[in-house]
């Protein structure tokens, strides 16, 4: 079953009650949720994800709720709990939204998951993944949302998945976050991509997020193997300059953004050598979304073209 | 709930009964196990009997990367040790080392899935300062605390406040006995030195192993401790080790008696023999049974323990469950620290919370 095949009231019932187990790719969590109003934003950007029925293993138990409490008395808050423990600052009602995606992110992030994880964006083109590895705030999620919206299929927009045992990247699609003036760029780029509602006000900003593909979530069980790496820098008034990069350097840029890769000891390093190995590695410099796109599609292809001639 | 103890405690006790679960059951035996601090425990005992690939394909992936992040604080804290010993040299100091650090080096059954998260000495108090001068004149630095913390650790606790290097993530934890100076209960430190064994590297020690159940019986019963399960389960796997030693039983009670603390000791037999039903010969019960407190707080206390020690799957706990932490809680600094001293430290650490506080809503105001 899907999200949308549920109708809003039964959904709203569902997450107030036993809850459901989300399936977004990789991962799967147990969510609860007691507002209604929450229930139903995430039924318009959730509305493609499967809902495990019967329930089975999931990854994390989460539960999102007004803050109670004298702490409660200071405005209408909300809260997350994640295994039992409670997660975050409350955020104002109206930001529940953020709080959810941040869970969700949180799931996913906690070393208690298998995965090797790496700060980076991934897309994926004619069976080859591309990587765009940033710090969070470097605008890769902008880059990565006018990929998505020119056809490339989205697996994350924060975070590389790698599966332990095959070393291949496994997808997680889910919403785009973008910040402040990402989403007008997003907006006049791709008039027709789906936006939720501006969050004004979040410590990052204002956040709006964009959909992801139908097309990527019903396609979010088939992994990749990594082809291309491209570290991504915006920096106003620059020509799109590709430029590859040695082995040794896209590794330490590569550890430099992982989360976990110390603490998988030999294991981490096994999978991070691999991709280095296997990867075309550059950096990209840009300011023209349109050219970048552009170029990099060109890249790719011919990375694609090289490894089946190989 | 009674299913999930039954469920989490028989996992580890005969692996082979989960081959007969289904998703749903796996779903809260991994629930249970993550937030009692015991995945790691539960894969080891899974993949030492070789059921590991017999495991539902999901429930490998977390079970796979609980014994990974288990084998990496271990290999952290033996760098830590490696690094330790490289600085003080040729120092003549005996070095005892407790709980985690003790049983991964000792190579003790707890150690087995552990996760350890700290690196924890007990030396002669005389040379602590000795040892905190060539570790900070090395690069270690004692972990941020404001000047009450530095004071409370120093006055009044049995170790100086923890020691980190920058460049790692591994706490030292220097003791010079095993119980707060300011608490009721007095063990005799230097009988501890004195019967601690020098492991085969020829330099380390670890506790003798009745004092060794001792110490991680006092450290569970009498302070809080963040997974308590988890620690029960380490006196589980000692007792039954350390059965296999002469005279074991014996001598634990013997030092319980020299360090006083039979009424912990107490306590411990009967949990772990309630909770998981670990073999406990019937003299050695009928005899801690004389420190046994009065019939009707033996009652009270034995109801909050078995709160304590169960697994509880789903979000929060039962209201009945919360009221006997807070207890413990109260309990634990009850124990630790005379009435006077305990109205100060939670006044001091009431007036840091509220400060704490404040700051964060100021922040949330004016992002």
């Amino acid at each position: 079953m899907l999200i949308q095949d549920y109708s809003s009231e039964h959904l709203t019932a569902r997450l107030r009650g036993e809850g459901i187990y989300l399936v977004t790719g990789a991962f799967t969590v147990h969510l609860r949720i007691d507002l209604p109003h929450l229930a139903r934003e995430l039924g318009t950007m959730y509305g493609a994800y499967r809902i495990e029925d019967p329930p089975g293993i999931c990854d994390a138990h989460a539960h999102i709720a007004r803050l109670g409490g004298v702490r409660g008395l200071l405005g209408p808050r909300v809260q997350a709990w994640a295994d039992g423990e409670r997660i975050f600052e409350p955020v104002p009602v109206v930001r529940a939204y953020t709080l959810l995606e941040s869970l969700l992110n949180w799931a996913i992030a906690t070393s208690d998951l298998a995965p090797m994880l790496v700060h980076s964006a991934v897309l994926e083109r004619d069976g080859h993944a591309l990587l765009l590895p940033a710090a969070s705030g470097s605008g890769k999620s902008t880059l990565c949302a006018a990929l998505v919206c020119r056809g490339w299929r989205l697996f994350s927009d924060e975070m590389a998945v790698f599966d332990l045992v095959s070393g291949e990247l496994l997808p997680n699609p889910r919403p785009v976050s973008l910040k402040n003036r990402s989403i007008e760029v997003i907006r006049a780029f791709a008039p027709d991509a789906h936006l939720s509602p501006v969050y004004h006000g979040t410590p990052k900003g204002d956040i709006a997020y964009m959909r992801a593909p139908a097309q990527a979530v019903a396609r979010a069980n088939q992994s990749a193997r990594p082809g291309l790496v491209i570290a991504p820098t915006y920096q106003a008034g620059a020509n799109t300059t590709l430029a590859p990069l040695e082995k040794a350097q896209g590794f330490r840029l590569l550890t430099d953004n992982a989360v976990n890769y110390a603490s998988l000891l030999r294991t981490g390093f096994d999978i991070m050598t691999d991709l280095v190995e296997r990867s075309a590695l550059y950096t990209l410099t840009y300011s023209d979304l349109d050219d970048a796109v552009e170029r990099i599609g060109r890249l790719h292809a011919e990375v694609v073209a090289a490894s089946e001639s190989a | 709930m009674e299913a999930a103890r039954h469920r989490l405690i028989s996992a580890l006790l005969e692996p082979h009964g989960t081959l007969a679960l289904d998703l749903r059951e796996w779903d809260a035996l991994l629930l249970a196990a993550r937030e009692r601090g015991l995945m790691g425990k539960l894969a080891a005992r899974l993949a030492d009997l070789g059921l590991f690939a017999r495991t539902p394909h999901k429930a490998q992936r977390h079970l796979r990367a609980a014994l990974i992040g288990v084998e990496s604080s271990q290999t952290a804290v033996r760098y830590e040790l490696n690094r330790v010993l490289r600085a003080l040299g040729g120092l003549d100091v005996p070095i005892v080392l407790l709980k985690g650090a003790a049983y991964l080096l000792a190579d003790l059954p707890p150690a087995r899935g552990r996760f350890v998260g700290d690196l924890d000495l007990l030396v002669p108090r005389e040379r602590i300062s000795a040892l905190e001068r060539i570790l900070t004149a090395s690069g270690w630095a004692p972990a941020e605390l404001d000047d009450y913390d530095q004071t409370y650790y120093r006055q009044w606790t049995h170790e100086i406040p923890p020691l980190q290097h920058p460049e790692r993530e591994t706490p030292i934890d220097i003791h010079h006995t095993i119980a707060p100076l300011t608490s009721r209960l007095h063990p005799d430190a230097e009988a501890l030195l004195t019967a601690s064994r020098l492991l085969a590297d020829g330099r380390l020690r670890v506790l003798a192993p009745a004092d060794m159940v001792l110490h991680s019986t006092i450290h569970l019963f009498n302070d809080e401790v963040g997974k308590p399960l988890r620690d029960l389960f380490d006196l589980h796997e000692l007792l039954v080790h350390f059965t296999a030693e002469t005279g074991f039983w014996d001598e634990l009670l013997a030092r319980a008696h020299l360090h006083g603390l039979g009424r912990p000791l107490y306590y411990m037999l009967r949990q772990v023999r309630t909770a998981i039903g670990t073999p406990i010969p019937q003299e050695v019960v009928a005899a801690a049974a004389a420190f046994a407190p009065p019939a009707p707080l033996d009652h009270v206390m034995s109801r909050l323990f078995a709160a304590h020690f169960r697994p509880r799957p789903g979000f929060t706990a039962p209201l009945p469950d919360r009221i006997a932490e807070s207890a413990l809680y109260v309990r634990a600094h009850w124990l630790r620290m005379p009435p006077g001293l305990l109205a100060r430290h939670l006044a001091v650490k009431s007036v840091a919370r509220i400060r704490e506080r404040l700051a964060k809503a100021r922040e949330e105001a004016n992002p």
